[in-house]
């Protein structure tokens, strides 16, 4: 396995900031180690369950052996992905394509990691720009989340014992959003999914559980959970399942 | 300075060479009124103004080709429609009732109860594009529709003329600048209280309306408080603006709830998620009232006599009411001279105005 060079100290670094050229120099002989890599994505559950399955992904670490966190860069130029967000479509309209893999660069090298950490959701400074204008992915229709001023970062609809149910999870509380005046400060409930899960993540899938969102399918009282997440009982138990409650570890997503 | 001359020589020259005339917009206002703002990246031009209109009017902008934005915004509806609440292109049903679309060039937030919708280009993406409940249904639909479009020789030169200088033309972005550009220029100022108003004109209403006038300012009826301004609503925005106040009320149509009911509408709650702003809704303009029934944010109250028994009442005990609404009793003599007064505003030259109707294409 490649390894990069030991971590410079900060104060090596102001040694050697005046000597930028130098500095560069030493930071991409990490880089050799960097390797193209693909992160893979799927379905842990009945798919036939599923009418539409979407999320942005805005961050992804590997984990190292030591626990150490290597950034993992999204590869541009698709209309899946740019270097700041990628969409993973797992489920959705038959005539249209899926998408199950993220495509980037692995700047810890193709070496041994137990563990991944990713961010669900599409980054603040990007999420609430006039949406039809904006650069792909964030151009697709069906994660447009107008009346926050947004996009869905999840989007589930499900089809569960003959009853369509939906939660779509996105920042709430934009209270000051606006297509030409950008909230000033995050929104209330960012809603930001940061996940950490065990297991070789160039060998292995993520995968999304759906036997949470089932039992919260059949539990809901109503078919539609698109807010007011932490108050309405229709929210309860997906909300419950992404890990956003403080104290309530997340349920939806494994490394398998 | 050269190089702006140099510019400007050289779009002229361009110009000389064929390009499309844009034509700004003269708005059409009482006397000393403030001209409504327009987003720097929309300049209103009759172009985009003569697009829109078509655009608005045409049911190929819904997915299923069923619906089009007038469907819900009649014109002899002040831009409403009759239904208590809205039903989208697929049959969804919407839980609120249509806004009317008057004078919304001056609305500073958008829908019955959105802190955040500050302009019409904002805010059409939501019957669009809006899933829950799907409208107009265009998300996932985007290039079936716009396709529908280019392949239409009228639309074509709309484009062009409206956006001369795009790359591409005929794309969402340009749909919904077209949409706003149209919906900016809905503007109602001659009904017979503007002509008494701005106008100076004694005799455009009768003595039962003026005292339907007096009472609606009283404050023992307290109308006017939330229903302010030339456009009796609080939430007015303009080039002179400096304040806009966030005026959403609690007015006690439902009572309160403690618990949370799956499905029920909490108003701007949703948006912002602070309890405060549980019930909470904006207050709509009344110009043309007479003519947007049914009223309030569901659509519950069919006639304006039912509105004003549910203010005379004082509402549903709800601990975020509006203070200023406390109840009063009325003579007869007096309830019909407020309905009076509310027919005053209704605009009639509005309501028929050719300019705002049905281009011929999609009649």
């Amino acid at each position: 396995m490649l390894r990069c060079p030991p971590r410079i100290s900060t104060g090596t670094l102001l040694i050697l900031l005046p000597a930028l050229a130098l500095g560069t120099a030493l930071l991409s002989s990490c880089g050799t180690g960097a390797t193209s890599a693909q992160i893979r994505f799927g379905i842990d559950g009945d798919a036939a369950t599923a009418k539409a399955l979407q999320f942005y992904v805005q961050t992804i670490e590997l984990v190292d052996e030591h626990g150490q966190p290597h950034p993992f860069r999204f590869a541009v130029e698709s209309p899946w992905q740019n270097e700041r967000v990628a969409l993973i479509d797992l489920a959705g309209d038959p005539s249209t394509p899926r998408r199950l893999v993220i495509d980037g660069t692995a700047e810890g090298g193709a070496g041994a990691y137990s563990g991944i950490r990713l961010t669900i959701g599409v980054p603040f400074e990007l999420n609430h720009a006039n949406p039809l204008t904006a650069a792909a992915p964030l151009d697709r229709g069906e994660m447009f989340w107008n009346w926050q001023s947004g996009h869905k970062f999840l989007r589930a609809d499900l089809a569960v014992a003959g009853r369509d149910w939906s939660f779509h999870l996105g920042s709430t509380g934009c209270s000051s959003a606006s297509a030409l005046r950008p909230p000033a400060q995050p929104c209330a409930e960012p809603n930001e999914m940061r996940i950490e899960l065990k297991g070789n993540p160039l060998r292995d899938v993520v995968r999304l559980q759906l036997s949470p969102l089932i039992a919260a399918a059949q539990s809901a009282n109503y078919v539609v959970c698109t807010g007011d997440y932490a108050h309405d009982p229709a929210c309860r138990d997906a909300y419950a399942a992404t890990g956003l409650q403080p104290g309530v570890p997340q349920s939806l997503w494994v490394l398998q | 300075m050269s190089w702006i001359r140099a510019l400007v020589l050289s779009v002229a020259l361009a110009c000389v060479s064929g390009c499309a005339r844009e034509t700004p917009y003269q708005w059409r206002l009482p006397p000393g009124f403030p001209q409504p703002r327009v987003p720097e990246d929309n300049a209103l031009t009759v172009e985009k103004v003569e697009l829109g209109r078509h655009l608005f009017y045409d049911k190929r902008l819904s997915a299923n080709g069923t619906q089009a934005c007038a469907s819900c915004h009649e014109q002899s509806h002040a831009f409403s429609e009759a239904a208590a609440t809205a039903t989208g292109s697929t049959g969804q049903k919407h839980r609120r009732n249509s806004m009317a679309l008057v004078n919304v060039a001056y609305t500073a937030t958008f829908t019955w109860a959105h802190s955040g919708l500050n302009t019409v280009e904002q805010h059409v993406l939501l019957p669009l594009f809006g899933d829950k409940p799907v409208e107009m249904g265009a998300a996932g639909h985007e290039q079936e529709i716009l396709a529908r479009i280019r392949g239409d020789a009228t639309y074509d030169e709309l484009f062009d003329r409206a956006f001369p200088r795009a790359s591409e033309k005929v794309t969402f972005d340009n749909v919904a600048k077209a949409l706003a550009s149209f919906v900016r220029t809905l503007l109602s100022f001659h009904s017979p209280f503007d002509r008494y108003a701005y106008y100076g004109d004694d005799a455009a209403l009768t003595e039962g309306q003026v005292r339907g006038m007096n009472l609606f300012m009283s404050e023992r009826l307290e109308c006017a408080h939330c229903h302010a301004g030339f456009n009796f609503s609080q939430f007015v925005t303009h080039e002179s603006a400096t304040v806009v106040e966030r005026a959403f009320h609690v007015t006690g149509l439902h009572p309160y709830s403690e618990t949370y009911v799956s499905g029920a509408d909490y108003g701007l709650f949703a948006v912002t998620g602070d309890v405060n702003d549980k019930d909470r809704f904006k207050a709509p303009t009344l110009r043309n009232i007479e003519r947007s029934a049914p009223y309030m944010h569901d659509g519950s109250l069919k006639t304006l006599d039912d509105v004003i028994d549910f203010y005379a009442s004082g509402g549903q005990p709800h601990p975020g009411k509006s203070p200023f609404i406390k109840g009063f009793t009325l003579s007869a003599q007096e309830r019909q001279d407020l309905l009076d007064f509310l027919s005053s505003l209704t605009d009639e030259r509005f309501l028929n105005n050719p300019e705002f109707a049905a281009p011929n294409s999609h009649k």
